[in-house]
């Protein structure tokens, strides 16, 4: 008589992903995605991304694991303690999933991060703490043309919403109040300047970071199989553990909100070397037929400072907004005030000495340039 | 001026107050006013929906341009920034 052996199948770390009929893994393996902020939403949102097998993750914060955060990052130990947060995360993302390959950026957002880099991923998730962290991002994510998700928690309450620059609707900055702007203001000075403001503890729990890391993540999901069933661009969900509430709202587009003109696809391309003189930069354009160009940077940049009392002159070189105001006295003689030279913006004229090393770029920035033809795009392409 | 009368509450259901308010009151004014009147942190920022349409009003909205109708409910709620 004959007879055969019946293998049960090989089961597969994702199988009960199959079940589902909607779900495509192979359309989160191929997936990128960047994080934001690796607190608690964040380490919340890695550990779901690396579960479910989003296999190309870039994650990117300027911190170090303090004991306060254990309370709600599933991903730090005490042992963590004062290292840089994306070093851990992007070590204990591959312990929970060694197939998936992951970029850690130790570094700020703002500064950091290129555009062109976000325009290589297809989402992004915000899990930062601050309206400035959060206008940062979507700006970055406008300027970029990528979709990204904000979550914000309190104690009990949670919000998560969605923006999509390739639609109409509201974005991030449409809802930031004038209240808003004023308190975000205030933490720098009217030159522009970073003040040393410490930053405020906000109270809150593992258990509404949790549930607003999970949306934030089956957001992305449905973003990544282009389904929608949760969040509509422009829309955000409330939800209250203490008491219990949950409703959605639709975010009121401005018309004179400026972040949904920020798309432009670069027309330009050029290796970013931190030594090319912007004279070969602007005949570049030139050479690809733009005339009378006139680049805006990103980040606006201190160059040099001159102390009016001593003459004692220091060249910085750094984004103004992450100087420090309690920087500004000089460090000869003392006195409280110092001249500064600040570059916005960039024409033929006022760069003849400046090297592409001064202007602070983040690596793969794109940069937006008034020229007579059009408003155009260059990207600075890392090497 | 004409005035609409509605209804101010709290998403969590602390507050509530019937209220006649001036159609060009902004939604920024009507904020400030009742963060003041039922002391709500001053280090949190609050927005105001539409409970009949579910907008999320914008603080340079007026009454008349956000067209708010008698009766209508406006429900307060924190801007949450921890993350």
């Amino acid at each position: 008589m004959n007879s055969f052996v019946i293998n049960p199948a090989q089961e597969s770390r994702y199988d009960r992903h199959y079940l589902i009929d909607w779900w495509n893994q192979n359309k989160l393996h191929s997936a990128r995605v960047i994080v934001a902020g690796v607190g608690a939403l964040g380490n919340e949102v890695l550990k779901n991304l690396a579960l479910i097998g989003v296999s190309n993750l870039t994650v990117i914060d300027f911190d170090t694991v303090s004991v306060t955060n254990l309370t709600r990052s599933v991903l730090f130990r005490e042992s963590d303690i004062g290292k840089p947060k994306v070093e851990v995360a992007c070590q204990r993302v591959l312990e929970i999933n060694p197939d998936i390959s992951i970029q850690g950026i130790h570094g700020d957002l703002e500064f950091d991060l290129g555009v062109a880099d976000v325009r290589e991923h297809d989402v992004m998730i915000g899990c930062l703490d601050s309206v400035h962290a959060r206008w940062v991002i979507n700006q970055i994510a406008y300027r970029a043309g990528i979709p990204w998700i904000n979550g914000g928690i309190g104690v009990a309450e949670g919000e998560v919403s969605f923006f999509d620059p390739t639609t109409e609707a509201a974005c991030y900055e449409c809802s930031i109040s004038d209240q808003m702007w004023q308190r975000r203001n205030q933490r720098y000075s009217c030159q522009g300047m970073k003040r040393n403001i410490p930053d405020t503890a906000m109270p809150t729990t593992a258990t509404i970071a949790s549930i607003v890391g999970a949306m934030q993540v089956q957001q992305a999901l449905l973003y990544l199989h282009g389904k929608t069933g949760l969040l509509n661009p422009g829309e955000k969900i409330f939800l209250g553990l203490n008491p219990w509430m949950g409703f959605k709202v639709q975010i009121q587009r401005q018309d004179d909100c400026l972040a949904h003109d920020l798309f432009i696809p670069p027309k330009i391309s050029l290796t970013y070397e931190p030594h090319l003189q912007l004279a070969e930069v602007f005949q570049e354009i030139q050479t690809a037929g733009f005339t009378e160009a006139n680049i805006w940077l990103r980040n606006e940049v201190i160059t040099n400072m001159k102390c009016s009392h001593c003459g004692y002159q220091e060249k910085i070189n750094k984004p103004l907004r992450q100087y420090l105001e309690s920087q500004l006295a000089c460090p000869k003689c003392k006195h409280e005030q110092r001249d500064f030279e600040v570059i916005r913006n960039l024409t033929k004229e006022n760069s003849a000495t400046l090297k592409l090393g001064d202007l602070c770029l983040a690596p793969n920035e794109i940069l937006h340039c008034e020229t007579s033809q059009e408003q155009i795009a260059i990207q600075f392409c890392k090497m | 001026m004409s005035n609409t009368s509605v209804i101010v509450r709290m998403a969590d259901g602390t507050r509530k107050a019937a209220v006649t308010l001036p159609n060009n009151l902004t939604i920024g004014q009507l904020l400030q006013t009742t963060q003041q009147k039922w002391n709500l942190p001053v280090t949190s920022n609050y927005a105001v929906r539409i409970e009949r349409t579910g907008e999320q009003l914008s603080s340079a909205a007026t009454l008349m341009s956000a067209r708010i109708q008698d009766d209508d409910v406006l429900e307060v709620y924190p801007i949450l920034e921890a993350g």
